[in-house]
């Protein structure tokens, strides 16, 4: 099985959401500062009023790699697959593979849509489909 | 200017392949060659700094160091800032000795990554910097975060696979000057760009290598280097900075801390870039080198790969870079592998450096990172 995430009370919202099929963020309600990856305070003004919004899950390829050479024994039946960075349009990063509909297009300044596959009892964000 | 820190004796283990080796015994060996090297008992150390292991990890690598070699010193701990660690260790035992808290402080970085575990085992424990909820999950592994840098790099600079392919050729040459190095046999830009992809577009030969070595140097108090017999070299400068952990957390993917610890490093020391004479600077993958003498100020942006290419950090070029040949073509043994750029850093300000010589070197620029370009830490040497 390959590494899932565990949850932990600051990111449960989070990996809760990609259940239900939708991307949230944590904003800051003090600063208005949008942050990612999700965190107990903030990380300009470490205030602990942090609200989730749904985000629209659109966003554009940061930078990307196609892996042919995977570190862990679970990612190897895998290869190739693509890592991309996402930018998304609410102003957080986000990591996610690439479905293989999306592989062989895959460039800086692609604009995608993120959706969710099962991994166990966990559903991971993929970079599904370009818009 | 002056930290009031010198370095006073080095010393390296072998480096390759070690069958017969294990992490502690190369600690003992790098670490009794340095004493003797600053012509130094073990009695007289009175600090010790390790970093950490992959083949004997414990949670007190330092006392257990201590437990091996048979010293009690008055202070002794450990460092871990991967990459960064060997510099960042220097820059801590320079205070600690500036400080007066210690005289000598023996400072060891040793693993036997290559025939302590397997390459696989290696692979999946460096992966494990990957954050374990928002990286992991994806198969994230080192080369393929810095994969992503190198992509987005190439996209906004130009930067080609062959101008970076430079870097490894010029490095590989190096190494073949060193009697010990890891990887002595040519290679061609073309070797580098038909070797085994790892993760587009960094290949097997834009890699760093595994190694098994070690390596050990000892910072001495300015007070105290009369107790010594090496050829003390001074730690005129010294810097860090830190951006983030994990690359999908980085500010930035083209500008990283390497700007601000080797900008504190320089003013600390009262020189500028063009003052160095020979540079060891983290190579941990061919991309990396190139952004670090770019945002370090050695070469404009996008310009470091060319530069190899026409020959810049070769042994008479503007910018002698690397001359032991890396962590590409040298070797690469954990916190080892940053401290080897330091050992070479001060035998060529002593003039040790045999067929690598640089002519009448006074200045040297060394520098460290860990992590995803991460965390780092500039160092400015002198032979004074």
């Amino acid at each position: 099985m390959i590494p899932l995430p565990k949850p932990d009370p600051h990111t449960r919202p989070f990996w809760d959401g990609c259940l239900d099929g939708v991307l949230r963020y944590q904003r800051c309600q003090a600063c208005s500062k949008v942050q990612f990856t999700p965190r107990a305070s903030c990380e300009r003004c470490h205030g602990d009023n942090l609200v989730w919004h749904d985000a629209t899950s659109l966003g554009t390829v940061l930078t990307f790699t196609r892996v042919h050479r995977a570190a862990l024994p679970e990612f190897r039946d895998k290869v190739p697959y693509d890592i991309a960075i996402l930018e998304m349009d609410e102003g957080f990063r986000l990591m996610v593979n690439a479905s293989q509909a999306l592989s062989s297009q895959m460039a800086i300044g692609l604009r995608v849509k993120v959706g969710f596959v099962m991994q166990g009892e966990v559903a991971l964000p993929i970079a599904e489909e370009s818009l | 200017m002056t930290m009031n820190a010198f370095l006073t004796g080095v010393s390296d283990t072998m480096v390759g392949e070690l069958p017969g080796s294990s992490c502690m015994s190369l600690h003992a060996q790098a670490a009794l060659g340095a004493v003797r090297n600053a012509g130094l008992d073990l009695s007289q150390i009175d600090g010790v700094l390790c970093a950490y292991s992959f083949t004997e990890p414990h949670l007190m690598l330092a006392s257990v160091f201590c437990e091996y070699i048979g010293i009690h010193p008055r202070q002794s701990l450990a460092i871990q800032a991967g990459g960064a660690s060997a510099c960042v260790m220097v820059m801590q035992a320079a205070a600690m000795v500036a400080s007066g808290q210690c005289r000598h402080v023996l400072v060891v970085t040793a693993d036997n990554r290559l025939t302590g575990m397997t390459r696989d085992a290696a692979m999946a424990a460096l992966s494990e910097v990957g954050h374990p909820q928002f990286e992991r999950p994806f198969g994230i592994s080192v080369p393929a975060s810095y994969a992503l840098v190198t992509q987005r790099y190439m996209h906004e600079y130009g930067v080609s696979s062959a101008q970076l392919a430079a870097i490894a050729v010029q490095q590989r040459e190096h190494a073949a000057r060193h009697p010990q190095a890891h990887k002595r046999d040519p290679i061609t830009v073309q070797d580098v760009l038909t070797s085994k992809m790892i993760a587009e577009p960094l290949r097997m030969l834009d890699c760093c290598l595994i190694s098994d070595g070690g390596a050990a140097v000892v910072v001495s108090a300015r007070a105290a280097v009369s107790e010594t017999s090496g050829h003390a070299i001074e730690i005129l400068g010294a810097g860090q900075g830190h951006t983030h952990e994990h690359i999908v957390n980085a500010p930035s993917l083209v500008d990283f801390g390497c700007k601000a610890s080797s900008a504190l490093a320089f003013e600390r020391a009262g020189v500028t870039s063009k003052d160095i004479d020979v540079a060891e600077i983290y190579d941990s993958f061919t991309i990396t080198l190139a952004i670090e003498l770019e945002s370090i100020g050695f070469f404009a942006r996008g310009q470091a790969g060319a530069a190899a290419a026409s020959g810049a950090l070769g042994l008479d070029g503007s910018l002698p870079c690397n001359t032991h040949g890396g962590l590409l073509s040298y070797g690469h043994s954990g916190a080892a592998g940053g401290m080897f750029h330091i050992v070479e850093a001060v035998r060529q300000l002593r003039g040790q450096a045999d067929k690598r010589q640089i002519q009448d070197a006074s200045l040297a620029f060394v520098h460290g990172d860990g992590g995803i370009l991460s965390a780092h830490c500039s160092l400015v040497l002198a032979n004074q």
